[in-house]
């Protein structure tokens, strides 16, 4: 791995952003909460990349890490993210800028913030402000961020609600967000989130809320648009069956780790690490025609202010080695090319 | 009777459900007059057998949960009748029941609610919670009492120990399985399930839907499996009801209707299904439009704005619901004749 600190790097030429050693403890009444203890992942450019886990294993906080969105209660003790810019031409790294070492208010980190990197939050209701259009929320960015006048925003805006599949986008540009369906309104947001033609773009469970055939027109359509506009996109959810449908590549997380990665093939047909079998194994597959009991995994996912000796899944792991598992946290360790697994079962390696 | 019945042996037949219809009115300005109605449910038929789970689906706000809560009498029926085939009773129409009456039908049909957080009061210990039923209903007290708590306790998993806690102390699938060991204290024959395993993380569902599985085999109960999970409602289900805009579109046994769906709104479902598996991508079936409202429902069939086959008498007459095969019913005009898409499966 590279560790340079000059503009010019070794960075893979397609990795758009680095996250490496990432840890987020949150300050709060009840205690230390550590979100995330070493989260590192290289994000290849125009792929979309999932990151899956149960409630609670850190998967949105990576992002809002990435976007400096974290609440006040947040600090990052320790870890390093990393937006490379890449020349339009060569596709090299032109420059490397390090986030963590940007004020979260500072002007350098609100030009990157809805311009370059731009996130899609769950809850359409509650992520649009009520009191606004939801062409002048859109719009908004757009002046901002590219320097145009307010008519011209308005024609841009307008062809991005044409282009998230809003039929009739002038009469929804003057329209409250009370006044669109749950479809609509999170076509809104996706709207707003590609506004600015994003380098990356944080889509944290975007589709959740939504009834399924929508959601698989949403899905269907942002697809679509990343592959048109060459995005690059960071799909977080908890469902099996929409990162299947939806991504290149997979990061699986457990309690604020990343315990298994590799691209979406392997995730599904081989898996290695124990949690993301227990995962596969424990959700019904549409469609399989022979209905498999499920087998759920054991116990439950343990609240983030406890701090688990060794491997943090050993409670709940079929695979449990005691005197080994209970004891140190796997490092993660490569199984093939392109395939990475924290887990003993693969290698001895400790994480220090 | 003008019989709308879709059984024709009663014998095995647990619940029937003809015509049920529930509106609300829609009142506004200033004297709040009845302004129009939402038709939730609005002429729904279907049938449940003893021992099995009827999937009842649907996209939100098309009335799934408010016809489950319609059957068993949370809700006042605006038409239609409600037939129960009651142990000791035999064949009743529980629309006609008072107070009273329905107090005696109702240790045999319970309900299991989405949220655990919400449907168990967080003043009441664990055992208060489901001891409540067993007093009202008289069947035991004292020693006894604590002694089925305990035993229902155990039956759903958890620890007679946890008897004096309060909710709160309990994450999301402990305190549904608190909400089933509520359910089951009386014994019922009946468990409308409202989406039960919604609000649940994925490893925690699969270990409810599990113990659901168990419980109906030990105590040989019948479910309605209200949900809109399709994946999980394949999986639980030995026939599936879907609804769209408060009417039943389709009602067959689950793969009939999973493979080889009749009507076009489901096999759009079926293509909407997010399938655990990346070798099975597909496009998804485009709906033009919204969902219809079900205050200004269209004309004709409901589907008809959106769908690809639609033709002309679709819009302006309602396809009623039909047997296209056995044991499988469609309301749509050309069910049979269209040669659907049933869900993909693994090459």
């Amino acid at each position: 791995m590279s560790e340079s600190t000059g503009s010019k790097t070794a960075v893979k030429e397609d990795v758009i952003l680095r996250v490496k050693d990432l840890h987020t403890y949150f300050y709060t009444e009840l205690g230390v909460a550590r979100a995330l203890n070493g989260v590192s992942f290289d994000i290849p450019a125009r792929k979309v990349m999932g990151v899956v886990g149960e409630s609670g294993c850190g998967k949105s906080v990576t992002a809002l890490a990435c976007m400096r969105l974290l609440a006040k209660s947040a600090r990052i003790p320790k870890g390093e993210i990393k937006l490379f810019r890449h020349d339009k031409q060569t596709q090299a790294v032109a420059e490397e800028i390090d986030l963590l070492a940007l004020d979260r208010m500072s002007p350098q980190m609100r030009a990157i913030r809805g311009a370059e990197l731009a996130m899609i939050f769950q809850e359409p209701m509650t992520s649009l402000n009520p009191a606004y259009t939801v062409g002048d929320q859109i719009a908004e960015a757009i002046i901002l961020h590219q320097k145009v006048d307010a008519p011209e925003a308005e024609t841009r805006t307008i062809r991005i609600l044409d282009q998230v599949g809003m039929a009739n986008p002038k009469a929804i540009f003057r329209r409250y967000p009370h006044e669109l369906s749950g479809g609509m309104r999170q076509r809104a947001m996706i709207a707003m989130g590609l506004s600015c033609n994003p380098a990356v773009l944080f889509a944290d469970e975007p589709t959740t809320a939504l009834d399924v055939t929508t959601e698989a027109q949403i899905l269907d359509l942002m697809r679509d648009l990343q592959k048109d506009m060459g995005m690059t996109i960071v799909f977080i959810t908890h469902n099996l069956g929409v990162v299947a449908q939806m991504c290149d590549y997979v990061s699986v997380m457990y309690l604020g780790r990343i315990v298994e990665q590799t691209d979406i093939d392997n995730i599904f047909y081989n898996p290695q690490h124990p949690y993301t079998k227990a995962l596969l194994n424990s959700i019904p597959h549409a469609g399989a025609r022979e209905h498999a009991r499920l087998q759920p995994i054991r116990g439950m996912v343990p609240d983030p202010y406890s701090q688990i000796k060794g491997c943090p899944f050993h409670p709940r792991c079929n695979s449990f080695m005691p005197g080994k598992c209970d004891q140190k946290v796997p490092a993660m360790t490569k199984v093939a090319d392109g395939h990475t697994v924290r887990c003993f079962l693969y290698s001895d390696e400790v994480q220090e | 009777m003008t019989d709308q019945s879709l059984v024709q042996s009663r014998e095995d037949v647990l619940l029937e459900v003809v015509d049920l219809k529930k509106h609300f009115p829609v009142r506004g300005g200033f004297i709040k007059k009845g302004v129009g109605v939402v038709k939730a449910v609005d002429g729904v038929n279907l049938f449940v057998r003893k021992g099995e789970t009827l999937g009842l689906v649907g996209e939100s706000g098309c009335g799934k949960t408010t016809a489950g809560r319609t059957i068993m009498r949370l809700m006042e029926p605006t038409g239609g009748e409600i037939r129960f085939n009651d142990p000791k009773q035999g064949w009743i129409n529980l629309e006609k029941l008072d107070r009273n009456q329905m107090r005696a039908v109702r240790p045999n049909m319970q309900i299991i609610f989405q949220d655990p957080f919400s449907s168990l009061d967080p003043r009441m210990t664990v055992e208060r919670i489901i001891a409540e039923p067993l007093e009202i209903n008289n069947v035991a007290k004292g020693k006894e009492l604590q002694d089925r708590v305990a035993e229902l306790l155990r039956t759903v998993g958890m620890r007679p120990e946890f008897m004096s806690r309060y909710p709160h102390a309990f994450s999301g699938g402990q305190r549904q399985r608190l909400g089933i060991a509520r359910a089951l204290a009386l014994n019922p024959k009946l468990i409308v399930c409202d989406e039960p395993v919604s609000a649940l993380d994925v490893s925690i569902q699969a270990q409810v839907i599990n113990l659901l599985e168990d419980l109906q085999k030990d105590f040989n109960l019948t479910y309605i499996f209200v949900a809109h999970d399709l994946s999980v409602v394949e999986h639980i289900s030995d026939r599936v009801a879907v609804m769209y805009v408060g009417r039943l579109v389709e009602l067959a046994k689950t793969e009939d209707l999973y493979y080889t769906p009749k009507h076009p709104y489901s096999e759009a479902l079926m293509a909407a299904v997010p399938k655990p598996d990346p070798r099975r991508r597909e496009r998804p079936i485009k709906l033009p439009g919204e969902v219809a409202s079900p205050i200004n429902p269209p004309s004709g069939c409901y589907f008809h704005p959106r769908c690809r086959y639609v033709k002309d008498i679709c819009k302006t007459e309602a396809p009623p619901l039909r047997e296209v095969a056995p044991e499988h019913w469609a309301a749509c005009h050309f069910a049979g004749e269209l040669s659907l898409r049933g869900i993909s499966t693994p090459s």
